[in-house]
């Protein structure tokens, strides 16, 4: 049981589907501040006003 | 812009300038750079071919004089090392610095409004709505599958963002081949 969540958990990380990026979009910031390559969150959410994104849920440290 | 050898900027920069003189507009009146030789031949290229390009060199041993892009360099080779690290594909440097090349052109600087490809272009990236995460794992379409029955889709990596393409660039690792996707 324990290999199976393991299992999924892993296929969740490595095989996301395309997020939308259009105008007014939502998007969780942590996905943005990856496809961004790890700025800090102040340019994550700049970065997401200019692409007109609404960003939701918080950093994670 | 990668070059094989320090000898080939030549080749490959000067056809650069011409591009953006001639399709862009935009003529480039001054470069700044260290007193490397092969700064010294394209100099010597740029007045063969009449550019009229002032080059200004930093004192010998003083790279503080071309302090921002001593520092951008700084910068992206960290998030390429970074990048490298975090996906393990230390085969595509190259591929990686190319990526944060693009993502700093579109990334949008404190207290300003608009981003760098913006001013350069007047237009925003195409790529800047169909960003990926680098080391993604897709699939690529096979344009001529050999019959019928054959996989229509491989399995590849996200490496960059083409250059005067529409697409993004994929690799298939086990066919060491890379392909143009959307």
């Amino acid at each position: 049981m324990k290999k199976k969540t393991q299992k999924l958990k892993k296929i969740e990380i490595e095989e996301k589907g395309n997020i939308c990026l259009e105008n007014g979009a939502k998007i969780d910031i942590n996905d943005l501040h990856e496809k961004l390559v790890h700025p800090a969150e102040e340019m994550v959410k700049l970065m997401g006003n200019y692409m007109r994104l609404s960003i939701q849920g918080k950093m994670d440290n | 812009m990668f070059l094989k050898q320090k000898n080939d900027i030549k080749e490959k920069f000067i056809p650069f300038l011409k591009e953006l003189r001639d399709t862009y507009g935009r003529c480039v009146h001054h470069i700044r750079c260290d007193n490397a030789r092969e700064n010294r031949t394209l100099e010597d290229a740029c007045i063969d071919k009449e550019l009229g390009i002032i080059f200004e060199y930093t004192a010998p041993g003083t790279p503080q004089q071309n302090g921002i892009v001593e520092r951008a360099f700084v910068t992206m080779l960290g998030k390429t090392r970074a990048i490298m690290n975090e996906k393990r594909c230390h085969l595509f440097w190259m591929e990686a610095a190319n990526t944060i090349t693009h993502l700093e052109n579109i990334m949008i600087r404190k207290g300003t409004t608009r981003t760098p490809y913006y001013l350069f272009y007047d237009n925003d990236a195409p790529y800047s709505k169909h960003l990926q995460v680098f080391g993604k794992l897709g699939f690529v379409k096979v344009l001529q599958p050999t019959n019928k029955l054959s996989n229509k889709g491989l399995k590849a990596i996200f490496v960059g963002y083409a250059n005067k393409h529409a697409g993004n660039v994929s690799f298939h690792k086990s066919k060491y081949k890379s392909y143009y996707a959307f």
